[in-house]
Parts: C-alpha cells; structure tokens; sequence
C-alpha cells in the first residue's frame, strides 16, 4: 500500500517500460558466440541488425542492412550492396565517428572465419554456428568494393546462403568500436558491453536479475515507439506464470501448457499462438542393432501412440508429426503416408525382424523444458508403456541438456528423445545438421544415420538456386525418409506467448525468437489504483493468430 | 579485555585455518575443475604442503578462480551479490527482534494467561513452518489474489536505479532520478514478503527465548527488590530483568545467522531475490564448482566472523564475564 499514492497523477513509470519475463540469463551479449534462442533474445534481436531480415512472423527474407543484392548466375557470387547513414549506439566509453560501412560487415564475418584475425580469440566460448554450419569451407573471400559494396565468394553453390546472413549469428558489430577496444588493450568487452545498429541499446545488465535497454535514438528505421525495455531474468516457469499474472511482466516466454490453459480464462492475459519451426522425434541409433534393421524402427513407428502423446504431454498444443520439417515449412510434403498406430502389426514385424521375444531398451531424455518438448520425461514414459505392449523393454535415463547433447553426439545412446528449431526457416536447416551423412561426423544426425543417396538429393537442393526443383528434390527426399525411418517424428510443437493486453504489434516468429522491434505500450488512463491489474478499462480483440502456412522463401 | 579479544582472534585464525583445510581439501577432488583456484598441476600430488600454501596465497590475493559461466572472479561476483542478501538478512533480523522481543515479554508477564499461551502455540507454528510452503502461500494470498505486494525481485522493473553501494534503500535514496523518492517505496514494498518469509523462523525463535529468559529474570531476588523499593513497572521490565534476560537472546541471535543464510538461499528463490543463496543455487544447477567453493568459503567466513562478534559482545553485555579478571 506504500506507494498507492505516488501515482495519482494519470500517467506513471510504468507507461514507458515493456517488461519481458525471460527465461534466463545470457551467455554473452555477441551472438557470434553462442548457439542458445536465449542468448540471441538478449543480443542478436535488440541490438544488432543483419545484412538480410525476415519479414515479421514469416520466413520470407527483406532487405536490412543491405538495401539489395546481385547473385551470380553460378550462385557463387553474392554482391550486397550496403545502406548508407545507418548510425550505432553510443555508450559511455564509445561515440561513433562514421556511420556503418563494408568494413563492419568484413570484421563481423572475418572475426569468425579467419583464425589469425586479432578477434579470433578474444573469448573462451567458440563460433558455434559458423563452424557447425561450416561456413568457413563455404566462403573463399569476403572483398570490398567500396564502401557500400561488398562481394562474398563462394566455393560453391549454396541455395540457403541468403537465409544463412539473416541468421543469428551473421549481426553486424562495429569495426570502429573493436579498434578502439584493442588499442583500449581491453578486446574482451566487445562481448560484452555490445555497440550495435539495432533497434535497441543496452543500459545496463545484472546477471540472473535484469538486462536494461533503451530505444536508439537514431535506428535507421527511425526510434522505436517503445522508450524503454526490460528483461526479467525468471528460470522458474511458475515464478514467471505469477508475475505475468500480476502484471508485473508484459510478456512472457515459454509457458507451460498449463499456464496457456489458465491464461486463456484470464481477462488481463492475451495468448497468442503461431505453429512452430519445430519437431520432436525419437531418435534411433542405426549404426546399432537392434536399429540397424529398417523393420525394427519401423515397428517402432507402429508401436507408438502419438496422438495421446500430443494430448498428454502438450495438452493439445501440437500436431502429429510424420516427415523431418513441420508442415509450415515450404517444400512439406503432405502426400507421405504415416505408419498408423498398430501395436500389432508392430509386433509381426518385430517378429519377421527376429525379435519374437522383444528386447531391452534404454531410451534417453533431458531434463530441460524445450520449446518442442515442454517434458520430455513424461513423453519417454509414455513411449515405455507404448513399448511394452509390444515386448520392448524400456529403460529411461534422464540427463541434464549440455551433458545430454555432448553424449548423443558421441553417438553413445541407442534411441534418445531429441528436438529441433529452425533458425533460418529453410528447410536445408533441417536436412542437413540432422540427416546428412556429413552430420554423423559431428555428430548432430543423431540417428547416425548415412544414407547416400539421401545425401546425395539434400545436396543437390542445397546447391540449386531454383526453388520449385528443390522442392521436387525434397520432397523425394522425405519419401526416402519414411521408407527408411530412422527417426519415429512425434510432434510439431505450436508456439505460445502469454502477453498482458497492453502490448501492441507483438509478433511471434517462426523460429521461436522474441522480438521488440515496433511493438509499442497502449497507453492507459490511470484509475487511483495501480493495483488491480486485473481489471482492464478496456478489451483488446482476441489473441491475434498468426498464418504461416504460406510461409514460402524468397531468394533474392 | 585485551585477553579476551586476543582469545577470540585466536579462534578466528584457528577457524579460518581450519576452513581453508576443508576447502582445500574439496579441490582436491575435482582438479580438473579447480585448477585455477589452488594453482596446481593437475596429476602432481606429490607435495600437498606446498599446494595448500599456494591455495592460501591465491585466496588471500583475491584470485578465487574464474567462474565457469562468464568468467568473471568469483570473490568480484560474490561481493556483487551479498549486498542483496545482507539488506534482506538485516531486515529480517530487525523484523523478528522488533516483534519477536515484546512478544517474548508480554507473554512473559501474562504467563499462562490467554496471551501467553497465544503467543507460545503461533511461535510454535512458525518454527514448524516449512517456509518455501509459506513463501508460496504469501505470494498467493497477497500478490495474486489481493495484488497488495509485487511478486518477486528487488524493486519494479519500471525504475532505472544505478547500482552504486548494492544496497537498493540506499541507491534508490542516492539516484538522480526524479522517481527516487517513489522507488524507495517501491523498493520497501518489495522487501516486505521475502522479510517476512525469512524472518519467521527467527522471530518464532526470538520470541521463545525472551519468553523463558524473561519469565526466570522476572522471577529472580533482585526484580522482587526492584518491585519492593518500588520502582516503575517499565523500569523494572526494560532496564532490570530485560538486561539480564538479553545474554541468552544474544547467543541466540548469533545461532540464527547460520539459519538466516540457509533461509536465503529459498527465499530468494522464491522471490526471483538476486542474492547470494540464489548465485549459489543457479551454480549448483550449472555444475559450477569454482563459483560453489568460492561462495562456501566466503560465507563460511562470514558466519565464522560473526560468531566471534557475538562472542566478543556477550563478554560486554555479561557482568560476570566482564568483570573476571
């Protein structure tokens, strides 16, 4: 009650700070760095920009910091030709003496790629997208042609290249500010206290409590509508249900299907949902017997139950999953028969398999909550009892994420619950890292499953530029795909943002990022007391519902 | 007095001494892990003299390692944190010792009454209270259902306030800001569940013992004079009997700091606190052994020392002490 009386005159504080419950602290402030959906919330979307974006809520590509771009008819050869006047932030210790140009673009990308650039090893955390998306094979020079002109060469065709330099981890930092760090002797702090050209800068950042940022004042699409924005650092999803709830976060991210549910029934809480890039799946290791028998995994899709799955583990907020990419994505293939839920004919081929009598399985699981798989504990055991209707014997271990990750790439598993988000909305993101057989080697196909001439069609999409023959290719490709089954897909999860009524033009994206640009604050008529947030003046329409199913790509 | 301070130096050293060992001793363990802290060589054991001092030479510089998620000095992190939990310990403690006191004594002159018996079966409540139950409870109650208490964290997300001592009644009084006045408040209204939550148990402590304490001073030979020469009813409670009764409420209180500290490490969980119990929990999740061991022997420290304090002021307060030669 102690404040009650400090807001009578109307307007207060609160009207000019979007708060966002986050659900945890960020590895860096580069999102060079690190490969976590959190960390590019806090780095990559706020305050830096791209050379490419994607249009708001799809995976259309539109032009950022370049205003326009030439490919080569070889597709090697990519001209991007760079806005002029766009400014970065200022910070305490830094003021920008040039607006952005080639060389920001040359020391974003060359810091990442060449091992004798002075940035290469600044930090202890690696380039983990550059490397596993093997960029450095990719590129064979980055020239300048002039200021507002740039060349990047390829070695060969690569289709996605476009969509890769939207991507996270391609954010333009400034040359200026890193060579005014070096001769500071202090390099480290380009991670770490970030100058960007983003919409937002940042003020200040608490580990595990808050990161602050304010509005740029001279973004180059003009200063945000929104002054100031908040991150509320809340790993506990509950902790973040109550404080959405009592209107002290505006937005809130990854809620539990049981807080969608709750929330719906709200008056002061909007849910907006848009389906997800996503996929959970079962992931069985077929350099291993018994999977290295096509019947066996087969089977395995026979025996599970995904539809109660998709009722008891996401309450409803997902779909059956039967290829590798969600049906959102284009190039899905909606012709591909799933194998039905059968238990016995499961068990026939089990036993033409050789494997009348069933045998032993451990299945493995993370404990964390991830955006495809809200509990994935849960889904294993129900995986178990499906299981064992058909004489498989299912044993579950339960890892932490980092740990369970280092494991299944080593390929030490022997069916293990996995997941994955696209970050570039092209379906090669998919493909490639999960199915290739170049992935076996670094161990992302978790399958470790080598299919050369799966490979040989997902490498041909990737180096053709036209879009309808790759769409041919991979759509054969997921023909291939359920003939041989290396995975048993289960679900492709929807996406859920709890937002309080007050935030407007929120978009969510389909690769699962949060984003603040151009959402603003409706300004409200303060009654006497700030405390009842849970009674609105008024209603906003119903939770906006977001269409991605056209979502097709463009390529330049 | 000078051998009863030099005494309790001695424990001090000897504690610290002791402590160092243990903590050393957990290096051992994880090598791998510790590396930077004892400035060994992983697979050379062979002179654990020598390692130790090594370790006692970096824990005295200051370098108590790098912590494994933003390699930042862990003694830099701690202290970055424990201004958090020592505004919330302090007003916990003042919270229980304000009521905890003249509850104590009003059941202790009410003895047996309503009162009395009142006070014995809700202080009974509180000890037994599991408090990450409360907590919750409160957060209920107050935040969600009547909404006249914010939820969680150190002060509302709309004030900008600089971290100048760590102290946010302090900072915010300190900021330039024209909202100062207004984050102040704020600020307290945010302490006043996660003060009540880990005060609970204190004050359930605190007044039990002023109830016994008072309730023998009251019945003693020279409260019985007192009353005879006639001296006023409060003179008698607060300066006779609540001086003599203060000795064992003292040592309680130095009792108390090791349960305050385990207290804050779930109530600050519970209200988002960005403390030191909660820095600690969040390397526990992270299997971050250089940033667990740096905090172990930072509070480990502090309880040490202000066990000592206590020490030192029971000899001030204590007559009989006082005066033995």
């Amino acid at each position: 009650m102690l404040a009650a009386c400090h807001y009578g005159d109307g307007a207060s504080v609160k009207d000019h700070v979007l708060v966002y419950c986050s659900e945890g602290s960020p590895e860096t402030f580069n999102p060079q760095l690190s490969t976590s959906g959190t960390t590019f919330d806090a780095s990559s979307r706020p305050l830096y920009n791209r050379l490419v974006a994607f249009k708001p809520g799809t995976t259309f590509l539109q032009p950022s910091l370049a205003t326009h771009w030439e490919v080569s008819k070889d597709g090697t050869e990519y001209r991007f030709f760079l806005r002029k006047n766009v400014q970065f932030h200022a910070n305490d210790s830094f003021t920008p003496t040039r607006p952005f140009n080639a060389d920001d673009v040359i020391f974003s990308l060359e810091r990442q790629w060449a091992k004798s650039h002075p940035f290469h090893r600044v930090s202890s955390l690696r380039f983990g997208y550059f490397d596993s998306m093997e960029l450095g094979n990719l590129i064979s020079a980055i020239t300048k042609v002039d200021d507002h002109q740039l060349k990047i060469t390829l070695k060969q065709a690569d289709s996605p290249f476009l969509a890769t330099m939207a991507m996270d981890f391609t954010s333009i930092l400034s040359a200026e500010y890193a060579d005014q760090l070096m001769r500071a002797g202090t390099p480290e702090l380009i991670d770490t206290q970030p100058i960007g050209t983003g919409p937002f800068q940042l003020v200040r950042y608490q580990p595990d409590a808050f990161i602050r940022f304010k509005a740029h004042p001279d973004y180059w699409q003009g200063k945000q509508p929104l002054e100031n924005l908040v991150y509320a650092i809340t790993p506990d999803p509950s902790l973040r249900f109550a404080r959405t709830l009592a209107g002290e976060c505006d937005v809130m991210a990854n809620p539990l299907p049981v807080h969608i549910e709750v929330a719906a029934t709200q008056k002061n809480l909007d849910v907006i949902e848009a389906p997800g890039l996503n996929i959970a799946f079962l992931s069985m290791n077929t350099q291993k017997a018994p999977f290295n028998n096509r019947k066996v995994r087969i089977a395995l899709n026979h025996a599970i139950n995904k539809s109660s799955i998709i009722q008891a583990v996401y309450q409803d907020t997902a779909r059956v999953a039967k290829n590798p990419i969600p049906p959102s994505m284009w190039s899905y293939d909606k012709s591909v028969s799933d194998y039905d839920y059968n238990p016995e004919r499961a068990r026939r081929l089990l036993k033409e398999a050789g494997y009348s009598d069933g045998f032993d399985l451990n299945i493995w699981t993370m404990s964390a909550q991830r955006a495809y798989n809200p509990n994935a504990k849960k889904m294993a055991e129900l995986i178990q009892q499906d299981l064992r209707q058909v004489g498989i014997n299912v044993n579950i271990s339960t890892f932490e994420f980092g740990t369970f990750l280092a494991k299944t790439r080593r390929g030490d598993h022997h069916a293990a619950l996995m997941g994955w988000i696209s970050d570039n909305g092209d379906p090669d993101n998919f493909f490639t890292p999960l199915l290739s057989c170049s992935a076996t080697l670094s161990g992302t196909n978790s399958a470790f499953w080598c299919n050369p001439q799966f490979s040989h069609l997902i490498h041909q999409a990737r180096s053709t530029g036209d879009v309808l023959s790759r769409q041919k290719l991979y759509k054969k490709a997921q023909q291939l795909f359920k003939v041989e089954s290396p995975w048993v897909p289960i679900a492709h999860s929807t996406q859920h943002v709890i937002v309080n009524p007050r935030v407007q033009n929120f978009t969510i994206y389909p690769s699962g990022g949060v984003y603040f640009k151009g959402v603003s604050l409706r300004p409200k008529i303060r009654p006497v007391d700030k405390k009842k947030p849970k009674k609105p003046e008024s209603r906003q329409p119903s939770p906006k519902k977001l269409d991605t199913k056209r979502g097709a790509q463009s390529n330049g | 007095m000078a051998r009863v301070l030099l005494r309790q130096l001695l424990v001090l050293l000897l504690s610290l001494v002791t402590l160092t060992i243990f903590t050393f001793s957990l290096t051992l363990f994880f090598p791998q892990d510790m590396v930077i802290i004892a400035g060994q060589t992983t697979n050379d054991f062979g002179n654990l003299v020598n390692h130790y001092w090594h370790y006692l030479n970096s824990i005295l510089s200051g370098e108590w390692g790098q912590s494994r998620i933003n390699g930042q000095n862990v003694l830099d992190e701690f202290l970055i944190h424990i201004p958090a939990t020592i505004e919330l310990s302090v007003m916990a403690l003042l919270f229980s010792l304000c009521l905890g006191l003249p509850l104590g004594i009003i059941a202790a002159e009410n003895k047996n009454k309503w009162q009395d018996k009142l006070v014995v079966s809700s202080t009974l409540i509180g000890y037994s209270m599991p408090i990450f139950w409360w907590g919750m409870l409160l957060v209920l109650l107050f935040s969600l259902t009547l909404g006249i208490a914010p939820v969680a964290s150190r002060i509302g997300f709309e004030y900008d306030i600089l971290p100048v001592t760590g102290f946010m009644l302090i900072d915010t009084l300190l900021s330039d800001q024209p909202y100062a006045i207004e984050a102040f408040y704020n600020a307290l209204e945010h302490l006043i569940l996660p003060t009540i939550v880990l005060g609970t148990i204190p004050l359930a402590i605190f007044t039990r013992v002023t109830r016994s304490a008072m309730i023998e001073a009251l019945a003693s030979d020279y409260i019985r004079t007192a009353k005879a020469k006639g001296l006023s009813y409060s003179r008698i409670i607060w300066l006779h009997a609540l001086r003599n009764a203060l000795i064992p409420i003292v040592t309680v209180i130095s009792l108390q700091i090791s349960v305050l500290i385990t207290g804050t490490l779930i109530t600050e969980t519970i209200f988002a606190w960005p403390g030191v119990g909660k820095w600690l929990l969040e390397a526990v999740y992270r299997r971050d052994l250089v940033t667990l061991h740096g905090g172990l022997l930072a509070i480990a420290m502090i309880v040490i020392m202000m066990n000592i304090m206590v020490e030192i002021a029971i000899h001030f307060i204590n007559p009989k002490l006082r005066r033995r030669k």
